[in-house]
């Protein structure tokens, strides 16, 4: 049998590498070195030859941009209640879901399809239901109010929120839509929930332990990988929501969702500050990176990995 | 299987994947210029669709030797498309382009400069005057520019249609609240008759009798308490424009449109007249109760009574068969009145490889030829005053209304229309005083702005925005509304 040597081997392993390598290096760490480049300068993108070198002054103008400063607001706002909210929806299904019941998997499809079907087909959905005149969550509100308004608990003035057209309720509305997307970390808590060892459970039980009690001092730790991972993801996610915005409200009413990546966009791709977009992304990675990190930090407290002390 | 059949067999797998994937990409790589057509952007909905057809079969029917690809964008982002090509260098030969981001355009370098083509077809003069003089308004120059060497006009792009504002009115909300518009000219502006109606004479009347009929067609039609039937719709930044001019105020000087003039007494009646239409009057409806309806759509199921848009508003309003027709902007201070011109153009890129062709489709598309074919859709006034009679009568448009007084159109582009305030950085002021009006008549209390804190706000929020254009008095302004941005920033 023929044998290669070890040079030969290696030429073989980046061979079959190669494709992916290309692709990383093209379309990933190249783009990347040039929007740090960027970040630094100021350009139109129109013509190389109008590009100029301004040091960190894009970093400054960020600073001092009040857009920003209202970008991050929301942003936070939304990362704030979309992330523990979805940890929670998601986790509430798993728990369902991992029920013995007959049919079971049936529910965990219909659970889960939302997650895959995502994108503009749900948005365009949620846009109905968000319309505040003929959307199916005002005609249930309005059908409820009109009941409390006839036994006297709601006053005649009342009215359903706007959802995405009235300021103070278009971030609340895209965070229940964010829930919408909760089948595919419920699966992962899923997954989590079916390893936790059966005796643990029981022998809690013969000790005296409540549903309740057992809940919070075997399942939560027992699946605080799960929620561990679920948690960063939904942090990273969540702080580069876009497509909502985007779509349904274009960062409006009134600046309200106003999304810090949607301004990033709004900068590069219709202002074309090339410079500034760039540095605004570096700004969100390093806000990212630094929330991670935090929250990589903190799991030492609260995540319990089996095997360990 | 054997190993070399299913070698083969991934081998041809790989091959057809690849063709697959690649092959459209490599012909129209592979192609030379002369194998190309021209390719024409423009977006539009179905009646548009209907009426470039109509543009681009009597162009082939003109030039048959001519190649053209006609490129149909949606109208949603159209403008982002497009930019966003211009700046990939992969834009089309020619494509539409509206007036707002044309200064951005004409300073990128990545237009072709027209003024060669003109005075070729002798249609130039000294400095474009002739090709001024045949266009309505503001209409020429808001595709072109003095050139700072050479102190020549330049011509970027060529007006195709446009027009003005004007208020659009539902005669059924107008009927309920009693009121009809006068067709004698001595009638004051607005009149009270025994019979119990007002009447109204838009040539006359003011803005104070304009609110006195905004706040007589806001009715509750149920008697449940809420009101049904609003006056007018929520107004954004530019379409209040005319009110803002009528009240004295405007947003640049209009010397050379480079210097602010978004504050000051006048801007803050125009500021306190927009709030109390809302707030005080409350004759336009709330953005949320306005809902997910687009402007057209409010007035059609009658929500809203008057709608104040352009030209263009014409053509879904025709092909509604809504019983409707237009006035005119009331007057303000000194009895004057204005509305705004807009106006649409086609450019042509830079790197055109098809350039003599492109002028031949925009020459015929900006000559009578062209302009009766839009002119007879009436989808927006053409830009040639030549086609003036064309689009009166309007022979392809929907006729499901009758006895429009369309005439008013040119009436105000002739008599009282002014050039829109744009400049290279149309887009950060914009948005700027949009952000600044919303706060004034915001839902929510505790961010609702009051007139000097909402012109403090465009003065002081955004350093970058003071930078780029500032006020044409820096310390007028700076006295009169710094203190108030100091407080608000606290």
């Amino acid at each position: 049998m023929k044998t290669f040597s070890k040079a030969s081997k290696d030429g073989i392993g980046y061979l079959f590498a190669s494709p992916w390598l290309t692709g990383f290096f093209l379309l990933t760490f190249f783009p990347l070195l040039g929007s740090l480049l960027l970040s630094f300068s100021e350009w139109d993108g129109m013509s190389w030859s109008r590009l100029e070198w301004v040091g960190f002054d894009q970093y400054q103008k960020a600073m001092a941009d009040p857009f920003v400063h209202t970008a991050l607001r929301n942003t936070v706002f939304y990362s704030l209640l979309a992330v523990p909210g979805g940890v929670l929806v998601s986790l509430m299904i798993a728990v369902l879901l991992n029920q013995k019941l007959k049919g079971i998997t049936i529910f965990r499809t219909i659970y889960f399809m939302p997650y895959i079907i995502g994108g503009i087909a749900t948005i365009m959905m949620w846009l109905q239901l968000f319309n505040p005149d003929f959307g199916l969550l005002n005609l249930i509100l309005r059908a409820i109010g009109s009941a409390l308004e006839n036994i006297g608990i709601l006053s005649g003035d009342w009215k359903p929120p706007g959802w995405i057209y009235d300021e103070r309720w278009a971030k609340p509305a895209l965070i229940m839509m964010s829930w919408w997307g909760a089948g595919g970390p419920a699966l992962i808590f899923l997954a989590a929930l079916q390893n936790v060892p059966p005796q643990l459970y029981e022998s809690a039980q013969i000790d005296g332990a409540g549903r309740i009690q057992r809940f919070r001092h075997i399942t939560v730790p027992q699946i605080s990988p799960a929620i561990f991972f679920n948690l960063v993801m939904g942090v990273i996610a969540s702080f580069q929501v876009f497509n909502e915005a985007f779509i349904m409200t274009s960062g409006g009413p009134n600046d309200s969702t106003l999304f810090f990546v949607l301004y990033l966009y709004n900068k590069g791709f219709i202002d074309f500050e090339m410079g500034y977009a760039s540095a605004l992304a570096w700004i969100l990675f390093i806000i990212i990176l630094v929330l991670t990190l935090c929250v990589v930090k903190s799991s030492k407290l609260w995540v319990h990995y089996q095997g360990e002390e | 299987m054997t190993f070399p059949i299913r070698i083969s067999l991934i081998f041809i797998a790989v091959c057809v994947s690849l063709y697959w994937m690649f092959a459209d990409t490599f012909l129209r790589y592979s192609q030379t210029t002369e194998d190309q057509p021209m390719v024409v952007a423009h977006w539009g909905d179905h009646i548009d669709y209907q009426m470039w057809s109509e543009i681009f079969e009597a162009f082939r029917q003109k030039h048959p030797e001519i190649r053209v690809e006609r490129r149909h964008l949606p109208s949603t982002r159209y403008h982002q498309k497009i930019q966003q090509q211009i700046v990939s260098d992969t834009a089309p030969d020619l494509f539409m382009i509206q007036d707002e981001p044309f200064p951005h355009l004409m300073a990128s370098g990545k237009l072709a400069d027209l003024s060669p083509y003109l005075k070729a077809k002798n249609r130039w003069g000294e400095n474009g005057e002739v090709v001024k003089g045949q266009y309505w308004g503001t209409a020429v120059r808001e595709f072109g520019k003095y050139d700072l060497e050479s102190g020549e006009w330049k011509q970027w792009g060529m007006p195709v249609w446009g027009g003005c504002n004007l208020l659009f009115y539902n005669k059924a909300n107008w009927n309920r609240a009693r009121i009809q518009v006068s067709k004698s000219p001595d009638m004051p502006g607005l009149e009270k008759s025994d019979d119990g109606w007002w009447y109204v004479n838009d040539n006359k009347w003011t803005l104070d009798e304009f609110i006195e009929v905004c706040i007589r067609l806001t009715m509750d039609l149920d008697g449940d308490g809420r009101t049904d039937q609003y006056a007018l719709q929520p107004t954004g930044a530019v379409n209040w424009l005319p009110f803002h001019w009528a009240l004295g105020a405007s947003w640049l000087d209009e010397e050379t449109f480079t210097k602010t003039t978004f504050y000051g007494p006048e801007c803050e009646a125009s500021l306190t007249l927009l709030r109390d239409m809302r707030l005080k009057y409350k004759v336009m409806p709330e953005a949320s109760d306005f809902g997910a309806l687009n402007l057209n759509t409010a007035f059609f199921t009658g929500m809203v009574s008057i709608l104040n848009t352009g030209t263009y508003g014409l053509i879904y309003l025709n092909a509604s068969g809504i019983d409707y027709d237009i006035l005119h902007f009331p007057r303000g201070e000194g009895g004057r009145r204005f509305t705004r011109f807009f106006w649409e153009g086609m450019a042509m890129s830079r790197g055109s490889q098809h350039k003599k062709e492109a002028w031949k489709f925009l020459d015929f598309l900006t000559s009578l030829a062209g302009q009766r074919i839009l002119a007879n859709y009436q989808v927006s006034l053409p830009s040639l005053m030549e086609s003036e009679p064309y689009f009166m009568n309007a022979s392809r448009a929907p006729k499901t209304v009758q006895n429009v007084d369309i005439y008013k159109f040119t009436e105000a582009a002739r008599t009282y229309a002014r050039r829109q305030p744009i400049n290279v950085h149309y887009g950060l002021m914009q948005r700027a005083v949009a952000k600044s009006m919303a706060a004034l008549v915001s839902e929510d209390e505790n961010s609702r702005l009051t007139p000097r804190q909402a012109i403090a706000r465009y003065l002081f929020e955004t350093p970058e925005l003071l930078e780029k254009i500032p006020p044409v008095d820096p310390v007028a302004a700076v006295e009169r509304y710094r203190s108030v941005w100091k407080a608000m920033s606290k």
